[in-house]
C-alpha cells in the first residue's frame, strides 16, 4: 500500500469525519438511511468535513483497495495494561496503518456507567487511547450493562448512557463511535452502492446474561428476537465485499465461558438467566450471520483466539480478542481448533483486508515491560466468494 | 436402516387461516434415543437435526410475517413433557422438570425442545398448535417453557402457556389394557402434570379438527370396539383454545358440521371407474 493511499484512507476514516465524509463520497452509510440523528461533531462545521473548501478533499471517485483494521475487547480497565496495549497499538498503527479499531466490548469496567459525563469514559477510553488517532467502533458487553463488579449483565438500561456519549457534544474526543446499541457501518466503497466492508455489531448481553434483567425492555421477545429479525435482514440485504459481524459474547471459545450453547459451564449453576448456556444466542448467530460473514470478532473470554470455520457457521473465520485490558487462562484448549491461541497474555489483533485476501497478525504485550511481539501471522483468501456485482 | 436423506418435513398453506408445517422427528436429524435423564439433557443432542430445526424456524417466521391466524405444527412424538411429578426446570443446573418417564418423545431431547418454546415465545408467537399422533392415546394439554414453575405457567388459568398440543389415539392399535388402569393413569398423571388436562389411554379413535377465525377446536371420538366390524362411535370430550388465548379449555359439544361441506368420496366397488 503506498503512502498516498495511506493517506488517503486515513483521511477518509479517521476520527468524527468518518460518517460524514463516506456519505460525501457516496459510501453508503447506516446512519444516513436510517435517518438517524448524525453525531453532531460530525456537522459540517467540523473542519475535516468535506464541505468545508480544502485541499485534503478526496477524490470521490476512488475506489478503495484494502482497509486495516485492529480489534480489541474487554479492555477498559483504565490500569497498566490497557496503556502497555494502546501505546503497542500506536506503534502498530504508526508502521502499518489502521483505518479504525473494534472495540469487542467489556468497554468500560467493571460496571459500565451510569451517566453520559461519567469519569468512566475518561479513564476506561479517552486516556488510555489518547494518542490514538483512529475511530473506535464500540460494542457493549456484559460489564458494561453489569450493576454489580461480578459483571453479571442484569441492568442493560446502563448501555444506553454508551449510546449517549457517541451523540454527546461534551465528550473528550471524536473517537467513540456507538449510534446504537446494535448497528451495521458500512466502510469505504468497492464500486456504486457496494461498501468495501460492512460491519454488524450485536448487543449480546441482553440475550446470556448471567443473571436475569427484568427490565422488560430487553426481554428476548421485546428486544432479542427484533434485534435477530434486524441483523438477519441486514446482512441479507448487504451488498458489502466483505462483511464482518461482532459480538461480544463468543460463539466459539476455548475459554473459561466456552461456546454457545453451553456458556459458562463451570459457572452457570449460580446464574438465574435460563438464557445463560446461550442456546438462543447461538442460533441468532447462525441465523443472522451463518454462510454470510468473513468474520466473527468476539471478546469475553480473556484471550486472543482464531478458531477455525465450523461447519454451522460456514466458512467465516472466528476472532476472540479479549485481551486488551485482562488476561486468563484457557479452560480447555482443545474444545475447539484453533489455527492461533494465547493465555495469560495481553494483547490485540490487527487485519488488512483487501479485494481478494486477509491479513491476519496476533500481537502480545508485555505488562510490566510494555514490549510486544508478533506472535502469529496469517494470510488466507477471502473466506466468503465475492458474489457478482449487479449488472449495472 | 432407514434411508435418513428422505426429506419428508414440508409446508402447506391453507390461506390466511392456517400453515401447516409437518416435521420428521423419527428419522432424518433424530439422535439415538436414550434412558437416561443426563443424557436427554445433553446439548448436543437434536431431535429435529440442524437443518429441519433451521427450516422450521424459518417456516414460523414466514407463517408470522404472513399473517396467518394458527400455526399447526403436525409431528410424531410428544412435545409436551410427562412426568411422574412436575418440578421447576433448572437449565444452569441441567436438572429438574420433573422425572420423566418416556424419552421416546421430546423429554429425550430437552434442547430441541427448548430451541422450539424458546423460539415461539421470542417470536410472540401467538396460536400455535401442535398435532401429535403415535402415543396411541388422546390427550390434551398447554405448552410452557417451564409447566412445573408456578412463577412461568399458572394452572388453573393457562397463563404463561405459549401454545396447545392435541394428541390423536390410535385407530386400531393396542393402547392400555383396561379402562381401569387408564382412570389410574388419568387420576395420577393429572396432578402431577400442571399443563396436563385430559388424557384417555383406552379408547381407540379419531381426532377432527374444527379451525376457525375464532379458535381451533379438536374434537375426539372414540370406538365402542375395534375387535370386530362395528360403526359405534362416540363424542368424547372438546378442548378449544381461544385465538390469542394460547391455553386451552373445555368443551362438551363437538363442532357443528361444515355448512359447505364437499360430498364424501363415492364408495365405489369398480376399481376401472378411479382409473378412467
Amino acid at each position: 500500500m503506498s503512502t498516498d493511499r495511506r493517506t488517503f484512507l486515513r483521511q477518509l476514516l479517521i476520527g468524527g469525519a468518518s460518517v460524514s465524509t463516506l456519505a460525501a463520497c457516496g459510501g453508503e452509510s447506516t446512519l444516513n438511511n436510517e435517518n438517524l440523528q448524525l453525531p453532531k461533531v460530525n456537522q459540517p462545521t467540523n473542519p475535516a468535513s468535506p464541505e468545508t473548501p480544502g485541499t485534503e478533499t478526496p477524490e470521490p471517485e476512488k475506489p478503495v483497495e484494502s482497509l486495516s483494521f485492529i480489534a480489541i475487547g474487554d479492555m477498559g480497565t483504565g490500569n497498566i495494561g490497557q496503556y502497555r496495549v494502546a501505546e503497542a497499538m500506536r506503534q502498530i498503527i504508526r508502521d502499518q496503518g489502521c483505518d479504525f479499531v473494534l472495540g469487542a466490548g467489556d468497554n468500560i469496567y467493571e460496571d459500565g456507567v451510569t451517566s453520559v459525563d461519567d469519569n468512566g469514559f475518561l479513564e476506561s477510553f479517552e486516556y488510555p487511547y489518547q494518542n490514538l488517532d483512529v475511530p473506535f467502533y464500540m460494542c457493549l458487553g456484559n460489564h458494561d450493562c453489569a450493576s454489580t463488579i461480578f459483571g453479571g449483565g442484569s441492568d442493560n438500561q446502563r448501555g444506553d448512557y454508551q449510546v449517549d456519549y457517541h451523540y454527546s457534544d461534551q465528550r473528550y474526543s471524536t473517537k467513540w463511535h456507538m449510534p446504537e446499541r446494535y448497528y451495521q457501518q458500512s466502510f469505504g466503497k468497492l464500486a456504486e452502492e457496494r461498501p468495501f466492508l460492512d460491519l454488524f455489531v450485536v448487543d449480546s448481553n441482553p440475550l446470556t446474561s448471567f443473571y436475569q434483567d427484568y427490565d422488560k425492555r430487553f426481554s428476548w421477545k421485546d428486544y432479542g428476537y427484533p434485534q435477530q429479525l434486524w441483523m438477519k435482514h441486514k446482512v441479507a440485504e448487504s451488498k458489502a465485499h466483505w462483511k464482518i459481524a461482532m459480538t461480544h459474547v463468543p460463539y466459539l471459545s476455548n475459554g473459561k465461558h466456552g461456546n454457545a450453547g453451553d456458556l459458562d459451564q463451570g459457572m452457570r449453576m449460580l446464574f438465574t438467566s435460563p438464557d445463560a448456556d446461550g442456546l438462543r444466542y447461538k442460533l441468532f448467530l447462525e441465523e443472522a450471520f451463518g454462510n454470510n460473514v468473513d468474520m466473527l470478532v468476539t471478546g469475553h473470554d480473556h484471550l486472543l483466539q482464531w478458531l477455525k470455520p465450523t461447519e454451522s457457521m460456514g466458512p467465516a473465520h472466528i476472532i476472540v480478542s479479549g485481551a486488551a485490558g485482562k488476561t486468563d487462562k484457557f479452560q480447555d484448549p482443545d474444545r475447539n481448533p484453533v489455527y492461533f491461541q494465547a493465555e495469560n497474555e495481553l494483547g490485540f489483533v490487527w487485519v488488512n483486508l483487501t479485494e481478494e485476501r486477509m491479513q491476519v497478525e496476533f500481537y502480545l504485550v508485555d505488562e510490566s515491560t510494555g514490549d510486544f511481539r508478533l506472535a502469529y501471522s496469517r494470510d488466507e483468501t477471502k473466506p466468503v466468494s465475492a458474489t457478482e456485482p449487479a449488472p449495472a | 436402516m432407514p434411508d435418513r436423506q428422505i426429506r419428508i418435513y414440508r409446508f402447506f398453506e391453507f390461506g390466511s387461516l392456517a400453515s401447516l408445517m409437518m416435521l420428521d422427528t423419527r428419522v432424518v436429524g433424530r439422535d439415538q434415543q436414550t434412558n437416561s435423564p443426563v443424557t436427554a439433557r445433553d446439548r448436543n443432542r437434536s431431535l429435529l437435526g440442524d437443518d429441519q430445526q433451521a427450516w422450521l424456524f424459518d417456516q414460523l417466521e414466514l407463517s408470522q410475517s404472513r399473517g396467518a391466524q394458527w400455526h399447526l405444527i403436525g409431528q410424531q412424538v410428544m412435545l409436551a413433557p410427562l412426568t411422574l411429578g412436575g418440578l421447576p426446570d433448572m437449565p444452569n443446573l441441567d436438572l429438574g422438570g420433573g422425572a420423566q418417564v418416556n424419552y421416546d418423545q421430546w423429554d429425550g431431547y430437552e434442547t430441541s425442545r427448548r430451541a422450539l418454546l424458546g423460539r415461539i415465545e421470542a417470536m410472540g408467537l401467538n396460536n400455535t398448535v401442535v398435532l401429535t399422533g403415535d402415543i396411541h392415546s388422546s390427550w390434551a394439554m398447554d405448552l410452557s417453557l417451564d409447566p412445573g414453575n408456578a412463577f412461568v405457567y399458572d394452572r388453573f388459568t393457562g397463563s404463561g402457556s405459549l401454545g396447545v398440543e392435541f394428541v390423536t389415539p390410535a385407530v386400531t392399535s393396542p393402547a392400555a389394557p383396561t379402562k381401569g388402569l387408564s382412570d389410574i393413569a388419568k387420576a395420577y398423571l393429572i396432578p402431577a402434570n400442571p399443563h396436563l388436562k385430559w388424557l384417555d389411554l383406552f379408547n381407540r379413535g379419531y381426532m377432527v379438527l374444527d379451525i376457525t377465525a375464532e379458535h381451533c377446536q379438536a374434537d375426539w371420538f372414540h370406538l365402542e370396539t375395534v375387535a370386530e366390524p362395528s360403526n359405534q362411535e362416540r363424542f368424547a370430550i372438546a378442548w378449544f383454545t381461544a385465538s390469542g388465548e394460547n391455553h386451552i379449555q373445555a368443551r362438551h359439544t363437538p363442532s357443528q358440521p361444515k355448512r359447505n361441506a364437499p360430498p364424501l368420496a363415492p364408495v365405489s366397488n369398480e376399481p376401472e371407474e378411479a382409473m378412467a
